[in-house]
């Protein structure tokens, strides 16, 4: 039970809200997350972008995922995989746990996350670049690796700033990035 | 099809709904006849009643910037990259057939909205539904016409879908800036995008909640109007109260979830706009009134050349794809700041007598501060609008890359105060200005 400070503390007198936030829809199309999952991805564009150097390429793919609203976003080397040498992880502000509370509200992050990583990859991909998702197996310890947060004891990343968060799909891709880490075999 | 001559002369059938409070930008004084969604700019375009430049330029045309691939399906080269043609393609979900039971409307109009501000909406609003709102030609449910059942008309369907949902994402005021520039367009098309998804996500939600939804039936400005997300400006964009015009609203959504409607805002956008007539200036294709109200279709209201302003876009499509100038003109559209709210509250707070004597002082201090045409050198992602448009350079500080080398864009240095400046048309004397810094002495 939380700690309600009269006065300072204000009382949620909503009641739909836990509904929102903690109870999956009957539908599963009413939420459009999985779909765009499994949206095959697009071709790639046949002229290159110019990348200017990896430092400025990476700065430009981290505001752009924040433009799309990520809220962090960290790039590690993958050096053990010379096909795709870049993953690109990006995390949301997640006040709920995506991984218990299945309502929209509780999958709000998930559903931004699923926005940014189909436009940053369609985006590279226009670039004349190679990208692909893969899904959030690896997430949580590429995050760390980045540098986004640390991971707690109930296996969430923690950011110093936003508090939980939610690292949502990754991103492999060929565009030459300056990286926050370095991934060793 | 309802053409707007027919729409002028035609006389509509009487209505059992009062005429719909709009606010006082525009003032209801005839009978409306509903408009066809096929007389459209955009879809009168799709059926080459504009011309084959139009229908080339939306139809026939890749667009050479990456961002506009991903921005807008008629530009792409995959159509797999752009949202909105990929999201169309998502399975509707049922409505649940267990109803949530709502004893108190305020009580869920109160949550929705907190729903709406948590999905990322920057604007919302509840308005009541009217049938001079609805479409001639969308005014069915799909599921309805795939039965053979008889087409709802608008009455009809206002009844069943008594409420309209109107949200909105704005834009970074530092974007807006780069009008007429991919910049500006990256801002506007992506903003149409995130507002796309949140109300499908929104829409989601209400379906589960077991109520019915219907989207994009309805004129989305006359439901903005009803909902309070602003007024109609000069410029015959919506104007918010905190974000001005730089909001791209989502589709309406119709629904019968018992809710508790808004009000329409006073926020002094009416009287503003009968002295400012910066957008009506600043516009290059001379498509905004420098004059007063005219009566269209039974509303009085600012009207401007949709086809003046459309077909301007063929001709530009190189250098940008939305204007915007109408936008990053109006003194209304301001980053979020202290003083930005006192100008409002001024407005809203004096007598509206006198709101003209205070527009004027408003105006005269915006022209002083931002300039009688606003405009600013923007750089972002690579983007410069000091870059002459269709000329390659590198103005990224502290690149190194060898670019002329792969006959990419050979490495220049614009001074920072050299703001570029692309002005087709009106200005057209000069098609590339640049602000020369002041020199020392002169």
């Amino acid at each position: 039970m939380p700690l309600h400070i009269p006065f300072l503390s204000k009382q949620d007198n909503d009641p739909y809200w836990d509904r929102f936030v903690n109870r999956a829809p009957d539908d599963p199309n009413n939420q459009a997350i999985e779909f765009l999952h499994k949206t095959p991805e697009g071709s790639v564009y046949a002229v290159q972008t110019d990348p200017h150097t990896p430092e400025i390429m990476a700065g430009h793919i981290k505001e752009l995922a924040k433009f799309y609203g990520a809220d962090l976003v960290g790039v590690v080397r993958r050096s053990n995989d010379a096909e795709w040498p870049f993953a690109i992880v990006h995390a949301y502000k997640a006040p709920y746990d995506p991984r218990t509370a299945k309502g929209p509200g509780g999958q709000a992050a998930a559903m931004h996350g699923a926005f940014t990583t189909f436009n940053l990859g369609s985006t590279i991909r226009e670039f004349g670049f190679r990208a692909h998702k893969v899904g959030r197996d690896d997430a949580e310890r590429l995050a760390v690796l980045a540098g986004l947060g640390a991971m707690a004891r109930d296996g969430r990343v923690v950011a110093p700033d936003l508090g939980p968060i939610y690292v949502a799909e990754v991103i492999y891709t060929d565009l030459p990035l300056a990286a926050d880490a370095e991934e060793r075999a | 099809m309802t053409t707007t001559a027919d729409r002028d002369t035609a006389t509509p059938p009487p209505s059992s709904f009062p005429p719909p409070n709009l606010g006082r930008s525009v003032r209801i004084v005839g009978p409306i006849q509903n408009v066809d969604s096929r007389t459209l700019p955009h879809p009168m375009n799709q059926r080459g009643e504009l011309g084959k430049a139009l229908y080339n330029w939306r139809h026939n045309t890749i667009a050479n910037d990456p961002l506009v691939r991903v921005a807008f399906e008629n530009h792409s080269a995959d159509r797999n990259h752009v949202f909105p043609t990929v999201i169309r393609r998502a399975p509707k979900g049922e409505v649940n057939q267990v109803r949530t039971p709502v004893p108190d409307p305020a009580v869920m109009a109160r949550h929705i909205k907190r729903v709406a501000k948590f999905l990322g909406f920057d604007t919302f609003g509840i308005g009541k539904s009217h049938p001079s709102f609805v479409f001639a030609g969308k005014a069915v449910d799909p599921a309805t016409l795939d039965e053979g059942q008889a087409i709802d008309g608008p009455e009809v369907l206002c009844k069943r879908l008594p409420f309209v949902i109107v949200g909105s994402v704005a834009w970074d005021y530092n974007l807006t800036k780069a009008h007429r520039h991919h910049i500006g367009d990256a801002a506007y098309d992506f903003t149409g995008q995130q507002s796309t998804q949140r109300l499908l996500a929104l829409e989601g939600y209400i379906r589960d909640l077991g109520y019915e939804t219907l989207r994009g039936a309805m004129n989305g400005q006359a439901a903005s109007l009803a909902a309070g997300i602003g007024e109609l400006g000069r410029n015959g964009l919506i104007i918010s109260e905190k974000f001005g015009s730089r909001i791209h609203a989502s589709d309406t959504l119709m629904t019968d979830l018992p809710l508790v409607a808004d009000e329409p805002l006073d926020i002094g956008v009416a009287d503003f706009c009968n002295v400012c007539k910066k957008c009506a200036v600043t516009c290059p294709t001379n498509s905004i009134t420098h004059e007063g109200r005219t009566v269209v279709n039974g509303v009085e209201k600012f009207k401007i050349n949709w086809e003046t302003c459309y077909k301007l876009r063929p001709y530009v499509v190189e250098h940008w794809g939305n204007c915007l100038t109408c936008i990053a003109a109006c003194p209304y559209t301001k980053p979020k700041a202290w003083w930005h709210d006192l100008a409002i509250f001024s407005m809203r707070t004096t007598p509206i007598p006198l709101r003209g004597l205070v527009a004027r002082g408003l105006k005269w201090l915006d022209d002083k501060i931002w300039g009688e045409f606003p405009r600013a050198r923007v750089r972002w992602l690579g983007y410069d609008t000091g870059i002459k448009p269709g000329e390659r350079a590198c103005t990224i500080p502290g690149c190194t890359a060898a670019h002329g080398e792969a006959g990419n864009a050979p490495k220049v240095n614009v001074p920072l105060d050299e703001i570029g400046w692309y002005a087709p048309l009106k200005e057209n004397t000069v098609r590339f200005m640049k602000k020369r810094p002041v020199k020392a002495g002169s």
